[in-house]
């Protein structure tokens, strides 16, 4: 995959820092501009600010959980870009997510390919 | 909040144009769209793309027409430099249209792309076939040209001395210049002030204008020469001796000059009298071969144009060498700059720089920096030693002469020791007062660097266009023999774990 000539930004919302730094490695290396917020509360605050391209939100978190986090982020931009980020054994969820506006998901551990390729084509659609 | 959002409904479309300096929160703002919505259809993709890149201009968000949000869509992103503007299509939806020509125009202009710089043999393409998600190169800015700096052009061919400067030069030079050193008459013009035409504003994507940059106008000439002419164009010596030029960091091709103390001698016992003090401070020329039973101390750059034969030499600055440097190994001309020779013949050299033009033959060459020889030149027998780099078209010989080629350390520590008692003498003489030109104090300063810093075998190269068998290459205290011919070749250091080896890379 060819990097864009132009930057595209991707929040990644996720308490795990190891998981988080995982993710950062593959989007910055695939030539993204990176923000990273430690639960969903930091990520609502962070999502106005930085208005990014994509949006990666883990569906376990302390706190407000993912399916909270995208139900108030569809609110403020009903034209968001969310990909969910799941452990196995969570398909109800992830459903339900995609039910409420989510574009794709990725299970951990990642794979980088899917990752790419999940974030490719959230992005590549209007 | 500065400014209103201005909403316009033209036909089925709703138009926003948001001020330039709109502070409102995006949440804050899709609440507003969704207030004036009314009988719209919004589309909040395009309310984001309002919002975050149409500042100042009528932008549609939405329509009364249902079918619209069907429609095929487009974005427009722009290059980080902002030089370059590229257009994205999304396909439509079932039952939707595709985008028209105008459609496709207005939508470039509602993000502020310059109209004089679309592509339009691109966007008359895209009407044909659509490669859809793919980046289109739809306007090309250009950038700032930057202006030469400030340069100065020599009456007489004037190289630089420094050892970067004066190798940087010597294609232009040729092999090597009749004259390196070049003395100075009071008066006398000896360069023009070259002032370069202005650069050129550039444009970006969006039509705006990017300052020209200013012509850099480096300090060129410092002690001993001042501006003259009626434009002030010309560059004239205030006093007689010789030019001392030398590069300037930062700035590749630009150099700086001053007049400092100058002799010509042409015998022996000129040079015993112009050394009162045990040293000569200035730059010297010694025509013939300089072969004296005294040191040579010279605290400046000196020019031999002969060959310098079984001679102490010490040299704060280079040392020029038109023919070669003959059975110095028992006392090692010492340079601080660059030593440069026709050849080395049983010489011994320790410098900052070593530039071996033709050949060297079981000589002692230790630099701090670089060992390079010139194009067909050769180093056979004796123990070539450089910190960072040696280069040179052949190592060793067919008949199996032993040479040492290694990367190490030596000539820093060689040099600091030798030079430690001269720096010494000569801060006793300016602390008693002493005028001591300050630019040749300056060609110490290398010295002063303790003897381990900015060293280590890892960054070293010895590259060859062939190596006979006989060579042993090093880094440090490892060692590599070489047993067949080997042709363009590389040499490295190489760290594995607690491993070390050399490495041999074959072009």
């Amino acid at each position: 995959m060819s990097p864009r000539p132009f930057k595209e930004t991707v929040l990644i919302v996720e308490d795990t820092e190891f998981m988080a730094e995982v993710l950062r490695e593959i989007f910055t290396e695939e030539g993204y501009v990176v923000h990273w917020a430690k639960d969903g509360e930091e990520g609502l605050t962070l999502y106005p600010e930085i208005l990014p391209d994509l949006v990666t939100l883990d569906i376990v978190m302390p706190g407000k959980d993912g399916l909270q986090v995208l139900g108030e982020l569809w609110r403020m931009d009903p034209s968001c870009r969310v990909i969910m980020v799941s452990a196995v054994g969570l398909e109800s969820k992830v459903l339900e997510a995609v039910r409420m506006g989510a574009k794709n998901f990725v299970v951990k551990p990642f794979d980088r390919e899917k990752v790419l390729k999940a974030a490719r084509q959230a992005l590549n659609e209007y | 909040m500065t400014g209103s959002p201005k909403f316009q409904q033209a036909g089925d479309a709703l138009y926003v144009e948001l001020p330039a300096a709109f502070d409102l929160p995006f949440p804050a703002f899709v609440a507003l769209v969704r207030g004036v919505a009314g009988e719209n259809h919004i589309d909040w993709t395009a309310v984001r793309e309002a919002y975050l890149y149409a500042r100042g201009r009528h932008f549609p968000i939405g329509s009364r027409d249902e079918s619209a949000a069907l429609r095929e869509k487009a974005k427009v992103r722009f290059s980080p430099d902002g030089l370059s503007a590229y257009l994205i299509f999304y396909p439509p939806k079932p039952k939707g249209r595709r985008l028209e020509e105008t459609e496709i125009y207005d939508l470039i202009a509602s993000y502020g792309v310059a109209e004089e710089l679309v592509n339009h043999r691109e966007i008359k393409n895209v009407l044909h076939r659509r490669d859809y998600g793919e980046p289109l190169l739809i306007a090309q800015g250009r950038n700032a040209v930057s202006p030469p700096p400030v340069r100065l052009e020599w009456a007489e061919p004037a190289p630089p001395t420094d050892p970067e400067g004066f190798l940087a030069a010597l294609p232009l030079l040729g092999v090597f210049p009749e004259r390196v050193l070049t003395p100075v008459a009071a008066g006398k013009t000896v360069a023009r002030r070259i002032v370069a035409a202005p650069g050129k504003p550039g444009i970006n994507a969006r039509g705006q204008t990017i300052p020209a940059k200013a012509v850099i106008d480096p300090n060129l000439y410092g002690e001993g020469l001042q501006i003259a002419g009626a434009a002030r164009e010309l560059v004239a010596a205030q006093k007689p001796g010789h030019l001392r030029v030398t590069g300037i960091a930062g700035i590749a091709g630009a150099f700086c000059a001053g007049v400092v103390p100058g002799r010509e001698i042409h015998d022996s016992q000129a040079l015993l009298e112009c050394m009162g003090n045990g040293f000569f401070v200035g730059s010297l020329i010694y025509h013939g071969d300089l072969e004296v039973a005294y040191p040579v101390y010279v605290l400046g750059n000196l020019e031999v144009r002969g060959a310098l034969v079984s001679t102490k030499v010490r040299v704060a600055g280079s040392l020029f060498v038109r023919d070669g440097i003959i059975h110095t190994e028992r006392q090692p001309v010492q340079c601080s700059g660059l030593v440069t020779a026709g050849f080395f013949d049983h010489a011994g050299v320790a410098a900052h720089t070593v530039h071996v033009r033709r050949h060297s033959l079981h000589s002692q060459l230790y630099a701090m920096d670089r060992v390079l020889g010139a194009r067909g030149s050769s180093l056979v027998g004796g123990h070539i030693e450089a910190g960072r780099l040696i280069e040179a078209d052949v190592m060793g010989a067919q008949q199996s002469s032993q040479t040492r080629v290694c990367i190490g350390n030596q000539a820093r520590s060689t040099l600091s020791l030798a030079f430690r008692q001269w720096l010494e003498q000569l801060s006793r003489q300016l602390a008693e007062g002493a005028a001591l030109p300050e630019p040749l104090l300056e060609e110490l300063s290398l010295l002063k660097l303790p003897p381990g810093e900015g060293y280590s075998p890892a960054v070293g190269k010895i590259i060859a266009r062939n190596v006979f068998p006989g060579v042993s290459i090093g880094f440090d205290s490892l060692s590599r023999d070489v047993k067949d011919t080997v042709s363009n070749v590389t040499f490295t250091f190489e760290r594995l774990g607690d491993k070390e080896r050399i490495a041999m890379a074959r072009a």
